[in-house]
């Protein structure tokens, strides 16, 4: 489980995200709505991982993921953007951004970001099947050692 | 090159990409009929979002829904669940987002690959009436039918500007 912060400017791709994110098993550890606030929010809560807008008012995605990154080194920012516009993008990514998605959000391209910067964490459809499996091992295996 | 004779290529992405979003993206049918309209004033809906596009261009963008429609892809876009208190605030999001999206990806397609053009946030405004044209002005319009109503896709700008 990875705790999150959400930064865009329109609430309803907050709360889509939010539920995406937490439907996986990631909790949200908080909401912003522009790059000040984003930067506020990673002070205090630290999060493991961060999905960042472009356009945002006050101060943009752009700005607050170079601030971020130079308060911590490893922060793992992902873009989320309704730019089709490539020099957006790389500027996002020179910036310190691990990747980018564009809007609107699929379910699949998200839990397939999030796999890349943290190829070790599962989400809530790959930890069932390994309680799934791990209930297999322990019903050959626990009899096996029992009868030792 | 004027900043009107590049309201149509501009409108004309706008109007490719909007029909995209709808089909692909909502699921609902939609078709335009085909005609980018001058226009002396544009009569506007409950629900209107405003986007700046500048940089190179200068040109404003209004996209006025039914409200049917507002409401059938608020419910899409937020997965169908949501309470009625937090329906109304939601709908307003929904309108700005998808202007967002639906600019945000035709900029690629904008006079010059939309080089150098920059957005503003999407504004939603609610119960505006009208917009007059100015003398120094053109408004260029196109509609988007559905099966819940219409969008009305605008864009205006001045006739003295100069584009890059």
């Amino acid at each position: 489980m990875l705790k999150v912060l959400i930064v865009d400017d329109s609430l309803i791709i907050r709360r889509n995200l939010s539920k995406i994110l937490e439907s996986a098993g990631h909790r949200v550890i908080g909401e912003a709505k522009d790059g000040k606030e984003a930067i506020e929010l990673y002070r205090h809560y630290k999060p493991d991982f961060v999905t960042m807008d472009i356009t945002m008012p006050e101060m943009d995605g752009i700005m607050a993921v170079k601030e971020i990154k130079r308060l911590d080194k490893q922060a793992k920012i992902i873009m989320i953007t309704s730019h089709g516009q490539e020099d957006m993008v790389i500027g996002a990514i020179h910036s310190g951004a691990s990747g980018y998605l564009l809007k609107p959000i699929r379910i699949e391209k998200l839990r397939e970001s999030i796999r890349k910067v943290f190829p070790n964490i599962t989400d809530d459809t790959s930890a069932v099947q390994q309680q799934l499996d791990d209930e297999e091992i322990e019903e050959i295996v626990l009899p096996k050692i029992a009868g030792e | 090159m004027e900043q009107v004779q590049l309201l149509k290529p501009v409108l004309s992405s706008i109007v490719r990409y909007a029909e995209h979003f709808l089909v692909d993206e909502m699921q609902m049918s939609s078709r335009f009929d085909g005609e980018y309209r001058s226009v002396e004033k544009i009569f506007l809906k409950k629900h209107t979002t405003m986007v700046w596009i500048g940089g190179t261009l200068n040109v404003l963008f209004y996209m006025t829904y039914d409200d049917l429609l507002l409401d059938n892809l608020t419910h899409m876009f937020a997965y169908g669940e949501m309470g009625v208190d937090e329906f109304h605030t939601l709908r307003e999001s929904a309108a700005g987002e998808i202007a967002n999206i639906i600019i945000g990806h035709a900029i690629v397609d904008f006079p010059n690959k939309g080089k150098g053009v920059t957005l503003t946030p999407p504004v939603t405004i609610e119960d505006a009436k009208s917009i007059i044209k100015t003398p120094a002005t053109q408004i260029l319009t196109a509609s988007l039918l559905t099966p819940y109503g219409n969008i009305e896709l605008n864009v205006i700008g001045s006739t003295n500007d100069k584009g890059e």
